[in-house]
């Protein structure tokens, strides 16, 4: 028993070591040995066509800055495309496994940057520690689905950009949060749901804050859309099939480009908006994708690579819950999709309905918890503004935990920053 | 066909998909073996499970039974292009990327250039600048096969090649498919074409999911 006790103390005193030995095999047995197994040329692409070296590709006629509209399916942010021009300087090969190699490293600094969060929320150590290593042991699997294994780099940058606001938002660096944020609203549009973590920004700053969002967003699309006007509108015309296991197939919807994937969006900033409003900005990753998975057309598995590492956050700094529920929970959920095959316009099975519905139930799960639903007064982001939650289930639990110390170290309310 | 032994070795393959009474069983115990320089044609009714077992020999779909080996090793969950290559039904070409960039699309993401003869091949150097969106459906699937012929595959296999094909073109593809076979791949074609099925050199015949032929 002492031994366990003492390999286990170990274990989370070299877990970052662990969580990278962890990764090493995942992301080998995930990294496609065929070039075309992952999106990753779609990147590849883009980034020769930005950067002329066009070897193979035929150049777009008018230029770079036409690629949004001679590709509209492209949807990747210029921030995306601009990182992937040094994998496609050299040897193609090495420069694939060189973009999978820092995508999937970039969990580590991932787990260290939350770990630090966890810290600054004034969250116990011992707990957070733990925390890592277990919930770690799942996002892991989870982040190299998504880095190794479909390579979207657009996604990765845009959780990672998240995290870092949330960290610079802790440490009072409230232009670098804005600017993280609005770098990652212009790789992926949906990043607009977690730019209402600048609601933490304190009043008097926070206008200037989410100016400075939208100009850094901007900036990144503005050469595009003086050369081309048709990019906004041509990337908004996009219209994606539906997949067998989604809500929308379900519920025998179609999906529609423009205004559906406008209230999808909107949606999914109200939810991000409640959840930080409400006091629970841990919930703003978990949150929005959630809905988006809700309410996306598609199924794709990278998805629930995005609700992991959103589902951790929550439960690293949002729960008072000694495990990662959540994480495991949602982990659980790309296990299955991983192992049930769908095929958009392939035969018909029983299985894309078991899938769709377990999803369904597990995002209204995951929503409901982080949101809790169930309770009569969340509590408040600035205490002055009434509410809270005292009296309610924050009653006699451990301390510091909870979302209440965790939006108090956001808003200024402690000057612990540990 | 061949003194050694087959490139593609299937063995008891079954592929299903649902559960309990809403089972769909595809594919029964399949036993199938492809070697190198042959072209087999895989014949049968519509729904017979052809396009299943093209899916299970890419890779595309697992099988739930059985086993299937390229070259004495299990198939990989996501094969390399240049061991197995498939055109499935759907065509799966990126239409706002030119014909030339999706028939040597294989090639490209690998630094090596394409073969342009392939193209002429099949009829496409007219329109290799086009995007692939603005060519018509049989131009998009000699598109299709050109890609998939484009890294010289040890395996190659086509569901319904000539489905949009005239008679000409049905030579191209024809033809295209003795360049594979020229080259030593194992051919697997599935389709209901005769002239497809009378230049190959075995025919293997699907009812119900089974190998009856």
């Amino acid at each position: 028993m002492t031994l366990l006790r003492t390999a286990w103390a170990w274990a989370v005193r070299l877990r970052f070591v662990i969580l990278l030995l962890w990764a090493a095999p995942w992301a080998f047995r995930l990294f496609p040995r065929d070039p075309l197994g992952s999106d990753w040329w779609w990147f590849e692409y883009g980034a020769r066509q930005l950067s002329g070296h066009a070897d193979g590709i035929t150049p777009i006629e008018g230029g770079p800055l036409h690629i949004y509209t001679w590709i509209p399916r492209l949807q990747i942010g210029p921030p995306a495309l601009l990182a992937a021009i040094p994998t496609q300087l050299g040897n193609t090969y090495a420069g694939r496994v060189a973009a999978a190699v820092v995508m999937v490293l970039a969990v580590i600094g991932l787990l260290v940057l939350l770990e630090r969060i966890a810290r600054m929320c004034g969250l116990a150590q011992e707990r957070t520690r733990t925390m890592t290593l277990v919930g770690g042991a799942f996002l892991v699997p989870a982040w190299c689905t998504l880095a190794a294994f479909t390579m979207h780099l657009d996604d990765v940058i845009v959780l990672c950009l998240t995290v870092v606001a949330i960290h610079q938002l802790l440490r009072r660096c409230w232009w670098a949060a804005a600017l993280a944020l609005g770098v990652a609203v212009a790789t992926k549009p949906w990043a607009v749901a977690f730019v209402p973590l600048l609601l933490l920004v304190p009043r008097v700053r926070r206008s200037h804050a989410i100016l400075l969002t939208l100009a850094s967003a901007a900036v990144w699309w503005l050469p595009f859309v003086v050369a081309d006007p048709q990019t906004v509108q041509a990337s908004g015309s996009v219209k994606l099939d539906t997949s067998p296991d989604s809500t929308l197939h379900l519920l025998g919807l179609q999906s529609s480009a423009g205004d559906a994937r406008l209230l999808q969006l909107a949606l999914m900033v109200l939810v991000g908006w409640w959840a930080v409003r409400s006091g629970r900005w841990p919930a703003i990753l978990v949150a929005p994708i959630a809905v988006r998975m809700l309410t996306d057309p598609q199924t794709w598995i990278y998805y629930t690579s995005g609700l992991v590492l959103g589902a951790f956050l929550w439960d690293l700094v949002g729960s008072r819950a000694r495990w990662p529920r959540l994480t495991v929970l949602s982990a659980a959920l790309l296990l299955l999709e991983s192992r049930i095959h769908i095929e958009v316009g392939g035969p018909q099975h029983g299985g894309q309905t078991f899938l769709a519905v377990v999803r369904i139930v597990v995002l209204l799960g995951i929503l409901a918890v982080v949101l809790r639903l169930d309770r009569q007064a969340a509590p408040a982001l600035w205490p002055a503004d009434g509410g809270g939650a005292a009296g309610d289930e924050t009653a006699g639990a451990p301390e510091p935990l909870g979302e209440v110390a965790s939006a108090q170290a956001l808003t200024g309310s402690t000057t612990d920053e540990r | 066909m061949s003194a050694s032994g087959p490139v593609v070795r299937m063995t008891a393959v079954g592929r299903s998909y649902g559960h309990g009474a809403q089972r769909v069983v595809a594919l029964h115990d399949v036993d199938l073996d492809l070697y190198a320089g042959e072209v087999v044609a895989l014949v049968g009714r519509s729904g017979s499970g052809k396009s299943t077992l093209c899916h299970v020999l890419a890779g595309v779909e697992p099988a739930t039974s059985g086993s299937v080996e390229v070259d004495g090793r299990s198939l990989p969950d996501e094969p390399d292009w240049q061991d197995v290559a498939l055109l499935p039904q759907r065509l799966g070409l990126a239409p706002e990327l030119t014909v030339a960039e999706n028939a040597f699309l294989p090639c490209w993401v690998r630094g090596e250039n394409g073969e342009a003869a392939v193209l002429d091949l099949l009829g496409l150097a007219d329109v290799a600048g086009r995007r692939a969106g603005a060519t018509s459906l049989g131009e998009q699937q000699r598109t299709a096969i050109a890609r998939v012929l484009s890294t010289g595959p040890r395996v190659v296999v086509m569901d319904e090649p000539t489905g949009h094909q005239d008679d000409d073109n049905v030579e191209r593809v024809r033809r295209a498919l003795d360049l594979a076979r020229s080259r030593g791949a194992a051919v697997l074609v599935a389709t209901h074409d005769e002239r497809i099925v009378r230049s190959a050199d075995r025919v293997v015949r699907l009812e119900s999911g089974r190998v009856v032929a």
